[in-house]
């Protein structure tokens, strides 16, 4: 890495703080407080907290799976609790995990990135983040009952789901924790639909805003479709259930397919509402760590768009086995959204290409996400195939696949974001030492468990069976699969280590430790309460960089200066910088246009 | 409001022309309402947004590229204080749900509190 001396003529987002007056903020310190906040970040970091939570409980599960499969052999669960771990394990993962760690960046974030005090509805808010808690809860509950908890896989198809193939009540609270938190996803969409459109800051048009604030916004359009229509068909189940309506009862006349197209017509955009906000998160890292522009910042939203419309139309595709689909036309649909897709992969790639890369532990995770995506994209397009997934389907290949998509992706994309915006959230770094181990461990344990199921897969060992014969031959890879989910166990153990040592150190308060682009770090940190002591002018999708660079007009955006001084002739109080608008380049000569200090 | 709406309705006519290849290649009747439904909840949002922008006359502050933070001067919003209302209603709710497999009695008393809470948070709001 070349170190470059800093320019004096940069202006970094402290000095503009230190010259205004400052508003305390932070999180509640009790906890009445905690139960009572409408606060946007407080209930984002309830969010993210309560995820990484149920992050532990998936985890666990998914530990004890690993544990069961190491061998041959039934040496730890029976059957029927092995079909439980297996459905809760999913279920936590997808409903109580993922998803709402999106809500979590969504709270916090969106407000600070289009420069908005709160939510448009911060007790809605509050609400979806109760209702949330409360379906996990009750999802979690079913343990504690008495045939256990729901064990039908986490897309419950009926009848495995109805009321003879399921009778107990773990299934029934199952089914209310899926509508419960289906609504709070609802009424979040709404939220950041309504923030995103009425409440931007002057300037901030909606080609200025940031990547993730976009993906926010896509994903929670795509909630909005599909979220009502997986609380339909539960609503339909529950009927099937406990009123004796005959919705998906194939003896009286109802139809099993009916609840797997509805279940994937929400299913399968499901994929995208959990990984967009992810796509989002490393669209602002790749560009801040090197040290360029976002490549393509309109071909990124336009892919976006595309990804948001096709991953509505492709939702058959999970159901090729069952000869109830129109086989061409969903092959054709789901081939097609691996353009924009692939339009993403390249615009990150560019992003870097020519960049001056710096490998803090967010990039490094950024990378681990980068890769262990376009794996799990490759998979897709091989699964898109019908010829291909009549053989593939139900088999370990399958869960490769969506691990790589749905679990990787997520999980390197979250650490990303974790140590990125941490200095933001609290005032303080995590440990760069701690993140690079944390990082290396993770890399090495998600690939040995993960990457070995493909081979699994295609040698033809079924999903969801607690127990294989020595002579299938599967032993061997099933004992690499466990050993690399110990390593991934151990490498939280780095993470955890580097929240409690930051915890402990003192504050530095840095407002823009990364020299970032986002308006998010034009406020202090942690933000104020209804964040920001000022606004700097909106003349791109990077204020924080334009306002870095003011005193370099070939380098911030066109328009800045000149908004700086029409601030100062109407008052000098909105004009914090002395004298904004000298020209000049950027004293380094390196025309790099990059956010150094 | 304008890029909003045309992404609205952006977003109807893809669902509109999605759901005729559908009903062309023999799609199902399942499939094509969801897509149907999607395409008009698109292009209710959408009218929406134009009788809106109709209704308001010039654009927004944030609407505008040149617009900056003096532009837009006053009360930006009202913002509730802390509440428990939103626990509250969360607890009723979710008890109005978990009665349905759990006994009436649940399902009654969950009732009875979102009732309470929506006509406290009514009450909150007119204040």
């Amino acid at each position: 890495m070349t170190t470059v001396a800093p320019d004096p003529r940069l202006v970094t987002v402290d000095e503009v703080l230190a010259a205004r007056p400052h508003h305390p903020g932070g999180l509640p310190a009790t906890l009445v407080g905690w139960l009572t906040t409408t606060d946007h970040k407080a209930i984002g970091v309830a969010y993210a907290v309560t995820s990484m939570l149920f992050l532990a409980v998936g985890g666990l599960l998914a530990g004890l799976i690993r544990v069961e499969l190491a061998r041959p052999g039934l040496q730890l669960v029976d059957e029927a609790t092995y079909n439980s771990l297996f459905t809760i394990h999913g279920s936590v993962m997808v409903f109580l995990f993922a998803v709402p760690f999106g809500f979590a960046l969504a709270n916090y974030l969106v407000p600070l990135q289009i420069g908005a005090p709160d939510l448009a509805f911060p007790r809605l808010n509050a609400l979806s983040y109760w209702l949330y808690l409360l379906g996990g809860l009750v999802m979690l509950g079913g343990f504690l009952t008495d045939g256990g908890a729901a064990g039908f896989g986490w897309f419950a198809y009926p009848p495995l789901s109805g009321p003879q193939g399921s009778p107990g009540l773990g299934a029934d609270l199952w089914i209310v924790a899926i509508l419960l938190t289906g609504t709070s996803g609802t009424l979040g969409a709404v939220n950041v639909v309504a923030t995103v459109s009425t409440m931007r800051a002057p300037g901030m048009t909606l080609f200025r805003m940031p990547i993730l604030t976009w993906n926010l916004l896509l994903t929670s359009f795509m909630i909005l479709l599909v979220f009502p229509v997986l609380s339909g068909a539960m609503i339909m189940l529950e009927a099937d259930r406990q009123f004796g309506t005959h919705f998906f009862d194939p003896t009286a006349g109802g139809s099993p397919i009916l609840f797997q197209h509805l279940f994937w017509f929400f299913g399968h955009p499901e994929v995208y509402i959990i990984a967009l906000p992810f796509f989002g998160v490393v669209s602002e890292i790749f560009p801040v760590f090197a040290r360029r522009p976002i490549f393509g910042y309109r071909g990124l939203v336009l892919a976006t768009l595309a990804i948001t419309a096709l991953s509505t139309s492709v939702w058959a595709h999970h159901m090729f086995v069952t000869d109830q689909v129109v086989l061409p036309f969903f092959a054709a649909t789901s081939f097609l959204i691996a353009v924009p897709t692939g339009v993403k992969v390249f615009n990150w790639v560019a992003t870097m290409w020519t960049g001056r890369l710096r490998f803090e532990v967010p990039m490094l995770f950024g990378l681990g996400f980068l890769v262990t995506f376009v794996g799990g994209g490759l998979t897709g397009v091989m699964l898109a195939s019908p010829s291909l997934d009549f053989h593939l389907s139900d088999t370990y290949f399958v869960v490769a696949h969506f691990h790589y998509v749905m679990g990787g992706t997520v999980v390197f994309a979250l650490f990303a974001a974790i140590y990125f915006w941490w200095p933001k959230v609290t005032g303080r770094m995590l440990s760069r030492t701690l993140g690079t181990i944390h990082f290396g461990l993770l890399f090495v344990g998600f690939q040995m468990t993960f990457f070995v199921m493909h081979a699994l897969g295609r040698d033809g060992m079924p999903r969801r069976v607690a127990d294989y014969a020595e002579v299938d031959g599967f032993a061997g890879m099933n004992m690499i699969a466990t050993v690399g989910s110990g390593v991934l166990f151990v490498s939280m153990v780095p993470f955890g280590m580097a929240i409690v040592t930051s915890l402990r150190q003192a504050p530095t308060n840095d407002a823009d430790p990364w020299a970032a682009n986002s308006l998010e770090w034009a406020a202090s940190s942690p933000p104020a309460h209804h964040n920001f002591d000022w606004l700097p002018p909106i003349r791109s999708e990077r204020p924080v960089f334009d306002v870095r660079w003011i005193n370099h007009d070939d380098i911030a955006a066109p328009g800045v200066a000149a908004a700086w001084n029409a601030r100062r002739n109407k008052d000098p109080h909105w004009s914090p910088i002395p004298g904004n608008g000298a020209a000049g380049g950027d004293g380094d000569g390196d025309g790099d246009g990059g956010g150094r200090r | 409001m304008k890029a909003e709406g045309w992404l609205w309705a952006g977003g109807a006519a893809y669902y509109v022309v999605l759901g005729l290849i559908y009903l062309g290649v023999g799609g199902e009747p399942a499939g094509l309402a969801l897509v149907f439904i999607a395409a008009a909840f698109g292009g209710l949002v959408a009218g929406w947004i134009w009788g809106a922008r109709r209704h308001d006359g010039a654009p927004r502050p944030k609407d505008r590229a040149d617009a900056d933070a003096p532009d837009q001067v006053g009360v930006v919003g009202v913002y509730p204080t802390a509440s428990l209302r939103p626990l509250a209603l969360g607890t009723g709710m979710t008890a109005v749900v978990l009665g349905v497999p759990i006994g009436s009695w649940m399902t009654i008393g969950g009732l009875a509190i979102v009732a309470s809470q929506v006509a406290l948070l009514v009450r909150d709001l007119d204040r």
